[in-house]
């Protein structure tokens, strides 16, 4: 909330300059995330070796697509002041479905990325329609979608994984493009849409105006139910997507997967930045809180610190960020 | 339970040398101000000027920087509002936080709740008791248990004003008391105010509304840009020259001269009903003029606006714009109509607080800066932000500071930028001055002018008289959701314009107020 | 007072109910976690057992939570029924639902993972997990030739296989000199985590000969990782629980063994004696029902290629 220090002409009554130190505190809050990013890596490829070679990189990528791509929805939901605590169970969901029809020979591989994809849209309109028409409080219908779509998953599979998938399905979270995980391409391609329409379109900006003042946006004349069934939505499909890219990298549609994924997105999206109060936000600063996270998890691996602990860091990382980011709003 | 003050010669309070900076920017600089004993003393200034600073260093909010306080000749420090309170400082605030679901005695004695001999346990006979006694002395008749949030925002002034008082105190501190209460109310709050200064009680008045100050006070001092300026007794000053004290230049003519040139109707509304609200609504204002609605609060005029508009469902009514029948169920098709509604509450309604200037003032017109409808022009949004920045002297550092750092009167600047953007035919404006300082007042009215010499149809609703009279072509008057009376300039009377909102003597409106 | 009358009138036909059926033996089930497909095949034999003896299963998922499970069980025994089996998910958390059946005189078997307080119990039904992991780390050893650097990947901590197994397999390699534990994490039976936790320390550059993962769906994310990085030839993955996937991989040399678990044996075993337990019978409290080491060579007698 701070501004970058300027010349002090131009001030009106009411106004504040800011100081030299304010100056500092202002770049902290804009480019801190990335900084903390930066020493995070620093560290570990000075403790662990191993950290910045070729394939480590390429495992990050891979390991943090998944959440990155559900990620990316989560930021349009948390700006618009909402959330949505059912992408786990929505990519488990998807996961199935799609399995289901990408075994050997079955069909093109078209057909189960697109009903993956089609489910998770499906879902995150259904909770867009609750939340704008009815009025109902997106953590309660989210939390809903939650329990609901990892019981349909599992009545769908009888509660078992579906195995035996083709090897073409594999290609699209396991493969790589020469040394490019396609994973990570497409967690690429998702960010550049998603940033694009966040900060470059009509919608993203209105994305923004209803995050900040629902009731002034509506009258200024926005379609407050729409943008919000649009940024469900968009979020299902994403945890869809997401679904897809995880099971053809495992070769595995489990019903049981994808639990806390959510979190793990909500997490990233709070490091980055984007208030949970709504209004403000970008999507590069959730990309540096995926990132944040995933090489976090994968240095501790390197270093073979437990999971517990890992755990436990990540949870000082969220309330550091979080306190960083009230802090730069006084 | 009330000790008498010894008697002191000299003045209750004195406070000299206060400076106080806020992250190396100065908000006080070597401020004085000394209130006597029993005086109305009034604080003006523009927004920004030092008074809500002074006041919070007064009442314990914020340490000052240097200076001292005296009480009653003694030095005294103030730390928290717990010892202000102690001391006698009592603050009532612009906007009242009592404790919604307590009663009134509870709120009054919260903290300090009378008690059984050595026990933890309220007397609430006792409390009730005293309350009573407290409330009869000043002379209102509110229920001891009734809850704070079954009363009016009036009655829940008047009860923390009580509460000042139950803490023994020695100077109460308004601020903006008469921003959310009607005028009958305002009368009852300076009849009060006459108590407390019998009593010995010392008020500081911090308002904006120039003929309550001139009516209640009997000191006036005047602070600008964090200064201190003058202090005069309220019976040598004039408006024009406490406006000139508090601006430091002449600010010419405060209402700019009224358009002459009208044009064809450009709305007409017959029959606006909304069960239970208003009905019967009709009226047409032309290109050029400035329609005015009057009326006490409550009225109903708010809700007519945002019905038209398209905020509220209709039961029903036609509104023609330019002679052809329109439908407008949502914001959306009232703003495509050529309508624009400036709502009375900006920070609520108008702006969106953690957004930048540029991005509130395109919101409206947003697809006129996208190609293919969507993909927006960046470099063509912030030419139009700037140059809208510039034409309406909006005071601030660049187009993406955040609207939420600005004062009032830019604020309110920004919510007509992003009507206006949009070249709307037809402009609401609901209390348009409401909350600003005299500069910023001066300027809306200078752009109200300006809009009506364009060929604009302007409808204001206002509670200020003056304004009314000074800048409306015709005023229609509300009262209990129905039109009691029409006026035409020229055959404008102040008397009935208060009595028909008051119902014309004969109540046959629609609810409660 | 709609929903009090509701509540009554649902009680007093529940209460019709039992006495109308004359006396059908119930058994109250409460499995550790019905996510986890070997508790489903478990499931399966417990109700394919149920319909053939003509007993009937109330049946409750623990969702792999203790306290759930102890709830469940103090559902059970309000409700009447004649006898419980408990799969527990937790050695020592669960152990509670014991006492609680012992003190209402219910009989109670624990089938297929054991609790601290197992001899409480009047039966109990299962592979020694222990065994399981001694017959993994053996066969490791056997190939590896009795050295070499193996990594560990642990089911959830505190699970009452995962200690068992982990216990298992230390006591095997405690007897190799030449074998060291290199790196041991948890990937809570999941594949994903256990692929990720495999490419990180792949990555780190360690030397790892062989990976023991406690349970299939481990093994198999830890050879995905392996294979994306080419060195299926260099490490060998071994699971346990030989769910179909496995055994196909086993066919495929793609994992060096798995441990057969016979959840068919468990279940049907496990309903038998609560009926036996529920008419009055006394029944032998220790019932182990061994794991078989699965490789290529006896892998016909596990599974068959569809």
């Amino acid at each position: 909330m701070t501004q970058e220090s300027e010349q002090t002409k131009n001030i009106g009554p009411g106004e504040r300059v800011a100081g030299k130190w304010q100056g500092v505190g202002a770049f902290l809050s804009r480019y801190g995330i990335y900084c903390a990013f930066c020493l995070l890596a620093g560290f570990l490829s000075v403790f662990s070796p191993p950290f910045l070679t070729l394939s480590n990189v390429e495992n990050i990528l891979h390991q943090t697509s998944v959440n990155g791509i559900i990620a990316v929805g989560m930021t349009l939901v948390i700006i618009t002041g909402g959330i949505d605590l059912s992408s786990g169970s929505v990519l488990a969901l998807s996961a199935v479905v799609a399995t289901s029809l990408a075994h050997p020979g079955a069909h093109h591989l078209a057909v189960p990325v697109v009903f993956g994809v089609l489910v998770g849209l499906a879902a995150g309109m259904l909770n867009g329609l609750l939340i704008a028409k009815r009025r109902l409080a997106p953590f309660i219908v989210t939390l809903g979608m939650m329990t609901a779509a990892r019981g349909l998953a599992l009545v769908y599979t009888s509660g078992r994984p579906v195995i035996d998938l083709s090897d073409s399905y594999n290609q699209i979270g396991g493969g790589s493009a020469g040394e490019v995980p396609n994973a990570a391409l497409v967690f690429l391609a998702v960010v550049l849409v998603g940033a694009f329409l966040l900060h470059y379109t009509r919608f993203g900006r209105h994305v923004f105006a209803v995050g900040g003042n629902e009731l002034a946006a509506r009258v200024s004349g926005i379609d407050t139910d729409r943008v919000l069934i649009g940024v469900y939505a968009l979020a299902g499909a994403l945890a869809g997507l997401a679904g897809i890219v995880l099971s053809s990298r495992v070769m595995s549609g489990s019903p049981a997967t994808g639990q806390g994924y959510e979190l793990d997105a909500i997490a990233a999206v709070v490091i980055g930045g984007t208030s949970l109060s709504g209004g403000v936000g970008s999507i590069g600063g959730t990309i540096a809180g995926v990132f944040i996270i995933g090489v976090m998890n994968n240095g501790l691996d390197l270093l073979n610190v437990s999971s517990y602990w890992q755990q436990i860091v990540k949870g000082l990382i969220i309330v550091l960020a979080v306190l960083l980011d009230r802090k730069s709003k006084n | 339970m009330r000790t008498e003050l010894e008697p002191f010669d000299g003045p209750q309070l004195r406070m000299e040398g206060i400076s106080k900076s806020f992250a190396g920017v100065p908000a006080l600089t070597d401020m004085r101000l000394e209130v006597a004993r029993g005086e109305v003393h009034a604080l003006m200034g523009e927004n920004g000027a030092g008074k809500s600073t002074l006041m919070r260093i007064l009442a314990g909010l914020c340490q000052r920087d240097e200076g001292t306080v005296r009480l009653r000749g003694a030095a005294v420090e103030i730390g928290n509002p717990g010892e202000a309170l102690r001391l006698g400082i009592s603050m009532i605030h612009q906007e009242l936080n009592p404790v919604r679901n307590m009663t009134v005695a509870e709120n009054i004695f919260l903290g300090k709740e009378p008690c059984y001999p050595f026990t933890p346990v309220v007397n609430r006979k006792e409390q009730r008791e005293l309350t009573r006694s407290l409330l009869s002395e000043m002379d209102l008749s509110v229920d001891p248990d009734a809850a704070m949030r079954e009363l009016s925002v009036a009655e829940m002034q008047a009860v923390e004003i009580v509460k000042a008082v139950s803490y023994n105190a020695g100077i109460i501190i308004m601020d903006e008391p008469t921003s959310a209460i009607t005028s009958r109310e305002v009368s009852r709050l300076f009849q009060l105010i006459q108590g407390l200064k019998a009593k010995g009680i010392a008020i500081i008045y911090i308002s904006h509304k120039m003929d309550e100050i001139f009516r209640i006070s009997d000191t006036i001092t005047v602070l600008r840009d964090g200064r201190y300026i003058e202090t005069r007794s309220a019976a040598e000053l004039d408006r024009d020259t406490l406006v000139r004290l508090m601006v430091g230049r002449k600010i010419g003519e405060l209402f700019p001269p009224v358009n002459v040139n009208k044009g064809p109707v450009s709305i007409e509304v017959e029959g606006l009903a909304k069960r239970g609200v208003f009905r019967d609504i009709r009226f047409k204002a032309r290109k050029g003029e400035v329609l005015g609605f009057a009326g006490l609060l409550g009225a109903g005029r708010t809700e007519t606006m945002e019905t038209l508009f398209g905020m509220r469902g209709a039961d029903a009514g036609v509104v023609r714009i330019n002679g052809e029948a329109v439908r407008i169920r949502k914001p959306a098709d009232a703003i495509r109509h050529g309508i624009a509604l400036i709502t009375e509450d900006r920070q609520l309604k108008g702006l969106n607080l953690k957004a930048s200037i540029r991005d509130n003032i395109t919101l409206v017109s947003l697809k006129s800066f996208c190609r293919f409808g969507q993909i927006l022009l960046l470099s063509k949004e912030n030419r139009a932000a700037d140059a809208e920045i510039a034409k309406l002297r909006i005071k601030s550092r660049s187009r993406n500071q955040l609207v939420g750092t600005l004062s009032g009167g830019n604020q309110q600047k920004i919510v007509l930028a992003k009507w206006l953007l949009g070249e709307p035919q037809i402009i609401i404006l609901d209390e348009p001055t409401r909350g600003i300082d005299i500069g910023s007042k001066a300027e809306v009215y200078r752009i109200i002018a300006e809009l009506t010499q364009r060929g604009r149809t302007i409808i204001m609703v206002s509670s200020e008289m003056e304004e009314i009279m000074s800048l409306c072509d015709r005023v229609i008057v509300l009262y209990h959701g129905r039109i009691t009376g029409e006026f035409e300039r020229g055959s404008f009377d102040q008397e009935d314009i208060i009595k028909a909102a008051m119902g014309n003597d004969n109540d046959t409106g629609i609810g409660a107020n | 007072m709609a929903g009090v009358a509701v509540m009554l009138v649902t009680a007093l036909i529940a209460c019709k109910q039992k006495g109308k059926t004359g006396h059908r033996i119930t058994i109250g089930v409460s499995y550790q976690n019905l996510q986890n497909e070997f508790i489903i095949n478990i499931q399966d034999a417990m109700r394919a057992k149920a319909k053939e003896l003509g007993v009937e299963l109330v049946e409750a998922d623990g969702q792999g939570k203790a306290e759930t499970q102890i709830s469940q069980t103090e559902d059970f025994i309000a409700r009447g029924v004649d006898a419980i089996i408990l799969n527990p998910y937790d050695r020592e958390g669960s152990a509670h639902a014991v006492d609680l059946a012992v003190r209402s005189h219910k009989p109670i078997v624990v089938v297929n993972a054991i609790v601290s307080n197992l001899q409480k119990a009047d039966a109990y039904v299962g592979s020694e997990d222990a065994a399981a992991g001694r017959i993994v780390a053996t066969r490791i050893m056997e190939l590896l030739k009795g050295r070499g650097a193996i990594a560990v990947i642990h089911g959830p901590n505190g699970h009452s296989a995962e200690v068992q197994r982990s216990d298992g397999i230390r006591q095997v390699l405690a007897k190799f000199p030449g074998a060291t534990i290199v790196v041991e994490q948890t990937a809570n039976w999941d594949r994903a985590q256990a692929l990720t936790l495999m490419e990180n320390w792949l990555s780190s550059g360690r030397r790892i000969d062989a990976v023991i993962a406690q349970n299939d769906e481990m093994a198999l994310g830890a050879y995905k990782a392996i294979a994306a990085a080419g060195r299926q030839k260099e490490i060998l993955v071994i699971g346990i629980d030989a769910i179909p996937d496995a055994l196909r991989a086993v066919s495929e040399g793609k994992l060096v063994g798995t441990v057969f678990q016979d959840a068919r044996g468990q279940g049907a075993l496990a309903v038998e004696l609560a009926k036996r337990l529920a008419e009055g019978q006394k029944v032998v409290h220790d019932n182990d029902i061994p794991f078989e080491l699965v490789t290529r060579e006896n892998l016909a007698k596990f599974w068959s290629p569809k």
